[in-house]
């Protein structure tokens, strides 16, 4: 398999950190995507999960080590990633002064789509997350999963090569979470878009992933775990069980990382 | 009427009164200055026989005058030529200084030189501005133009500034990861998010641009209602400063009342939001 992205080795230290010195918050971070699969990063708050989130994006760029997506470098070759990275966060990050429909565009419009083009392809999205119906809605209309659900419209929108989900259900109840996350997953397994999902809760790793990177603090690779085999075995409840266990165990080694 | 005591006390008033309540409630600036108003009127009708004529007209006088003024053609003259300044200088000093302080919160190199520019023009006193005016320029619209934008377009620069300074970083975050050119950047998120403070910038620099472009005219030009006021204080003719000030606080409320209306309906979406 083709790896759509390919991080190796990236090490990301700002140069002015709380105390006023430079901070490491990525420290060695090595892996690969491909096509379909879905990898799921776990790893203790503040570990620098966010910061490689927006080293993938290309709005931040690594200090050492190198990223590629589809090929290219997501901060060199800024402007040639347009359209194939696309990113769902913690909070909506809607704008207020944009109807559901416009919001959802939005990564078309910047692309210079056409307006009928534009509207048809995010109303079409805009159904296939629950929200047919609401495309006149301003985001304060809306509850905080709707919002989510939108956000996750303008992720897809543009038909990117990699998705990027950064806590995108961290915030919302349980059963909103739960229902939001399944929806979510028949997306990218629909549109066979890489996915990286940033998340520290362990159960969702193991809902969604194809595989699991747990990474220490300051971020590195602690261990792999590769879902898609055991997950076929009949005993994958007792070796999902078995995961989770090693998972918590290496994330709970990393407490004076 | 129903003994149910869970039923609120105010079930029994019909609909209509109570939307008359709420109606009365929502006049209550308008109500105040009516009130005001009234007194002020009261007043002028109390102690405007004890004083000479001169100094203070009687209102009946005053409205005489008023209907006067109203009558002359030059009135309307006056009153074109000052709607014309005040907007046309408003217009300029708008653009610039809403281009200027989007460049002072994106550049910190024209940053560094723009901040104490802006600080050292807002510290020079009006009247030294109306004074240079007159030395440096010929031309009366140049005189007026050249004061109002001076005193302006800082107001409006400094509130955009702050306004860019002030959009989320999530937001913009977000919108680059779209990654759209500068000019994308601006249209989509920064010039939207920026827009409430902008507003605030321009209403106020309306109010001064109004307030200026007259002060100008009676100092610098000889015409307009500026010039028309000064005249009436060469006449000793109180009434008709009176007439006057009316027209002119007339002709600014009108001005304000369009930026908001212009401002309600840009703002749609965050007038909901505190409903
Ligand atoms: N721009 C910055 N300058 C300096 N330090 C930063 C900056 N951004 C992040 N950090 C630091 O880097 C560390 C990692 O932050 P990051 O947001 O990537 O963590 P995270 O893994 O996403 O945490 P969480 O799970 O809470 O979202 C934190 O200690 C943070 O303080
Ligand atoms: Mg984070």
């Amino acid at each position: 398999m083709v790896a759509v992205v390919d991080v190796q080795s990236v090490r990301k230290v700002f140069e002015s950190g709380l105390d006023g010195n430079p901070f490491t918050a990525v420290k060695d971070v090595t892996f690969t995507v491909a096509a379909g699969e879905v990898v799921c990063i776990c790893g203790k708050t503040g570990c620098g999960k966010s910061t490689l989130v927006n080293m993938l994006l290309g709005i931040d760029p690594p200090s050492e080590g190198t990223i590629r997506i589809d090929g290219l470098s997501p901060s060199a070759d800024f402007m040639k990633m347009r359209g194939k990275l696309a990113a769902v966060f913690q909070t909506d990050r809607l704008l207020p002064w944009r109807n559901v429909i416009d919001n959802a565009a939005i990564g078309l419009e910047v692309a210079g789509a056409a307006k009928d083009d534009r509207y048809a392809q995010a109303k079409a999205w805009l159904a296939k997350v629950g929200l047919g119906g609401w495309e006149q809605a301003y985001p304060h209309q809306l509850s905080g999963g709707m919002r989510q659900r939108v956000a996750i419209a303008r992720a897809f929108v543009t038909n990117p090569k990699v998705i990027l989900l950064d806590e995108a259900f961290g915030h919302l109840d349980e059963v909103t979470a739960h229902k939001l996350r399944q929806d979510c997953m028949a997306l990218i397994n629909e549109s066979q878009t890489a996915a990286i999902v940033v998340t520290h809760n362990i159960t969702e790793a193991l809902e969604l992933g194809t595989r699991v990177l747990v990474l220490g603090r300051p971020a590195r690779v602690i261990s792999t775990h590769e879902l898609v085999e055991i997950r076929k075995r009949p005993d994958w409840a007792i070796q999902r069980d078995q995961v989770r266990s090693d998972i918590f165990r290496n994330i709970e080694s990393e407490s004076f990382g | 009427m129903s003994s149910d005591a869970s039923k609120p006390l105010a079930a029994p008033v019909s609909a209509d009164v109570r939307r008359y309540v709420r109606w009365i409630g929502s006049q209550r600036d308008t109500l105040g200055t009516a009130i005001v108003i009234a007194a002020v009127l009261l007043a002028w009708q109390f102690f405007g026989g004890l004083i000479p004529k001169y100094i203070f007209p009687t209102i009946p006088t005053a409205i005489a005058k008023f209907q006067d003024i109203l009558t002359l053609d030059g009135t309307y003259v006056a009153v074109g030529q000052t709607l014309i300044r005040i907007l046309g200088g408003f217009a300029v000093s708008a653009s610039f200084g809403i281009l200027f302080g989007v460049l002072m919160a994106m550049s910190n190199g024209f940053n560094f030189i723009a901040r104490p520019l802006i600080r050292l023009i807002m510290g020079v006193p009006a009247l030294t501005w109306v004074l240079l005016g007159v030395i440096w320029f010929k031309n009366m619209e140049l005189r007026v133009w050249f004061f109002m934008f001076i005193v302006t377009f800082p107001i409006t620069a400094l509130n955009t500034y702050d306004g860019v300074r002030a959009v989320p970083f999530e937001l913009y975050q977000m919108t680059k990861s779209l990654r759209p050119t500068t000019a994308g950047l601006l249209r989509y998120l920064i010039i939207p998010a920026a827009t409430p403070f902008i507003f605030s910038g321009l209403r106020l620099s309306l109010s001064f641009s109004g307030r200026i472009a007259v002060f100008a005219e009676a100092i610098a030009a000889g015409t307009g209602i500026g010039a028309e006021m000064m005249l009436t204080n060469q006449l000793f003719d109180t009434a008709g400063l009176i007439g006057w000030t009316l027209i002119l606080i007339v002709v600014l409320s009108l001005m304000d009342g369009l930026l908001e209306r212009i401002e309600r309906r840009w703002f749609k979406w965050r007038r909901e939001m505190k409903d």
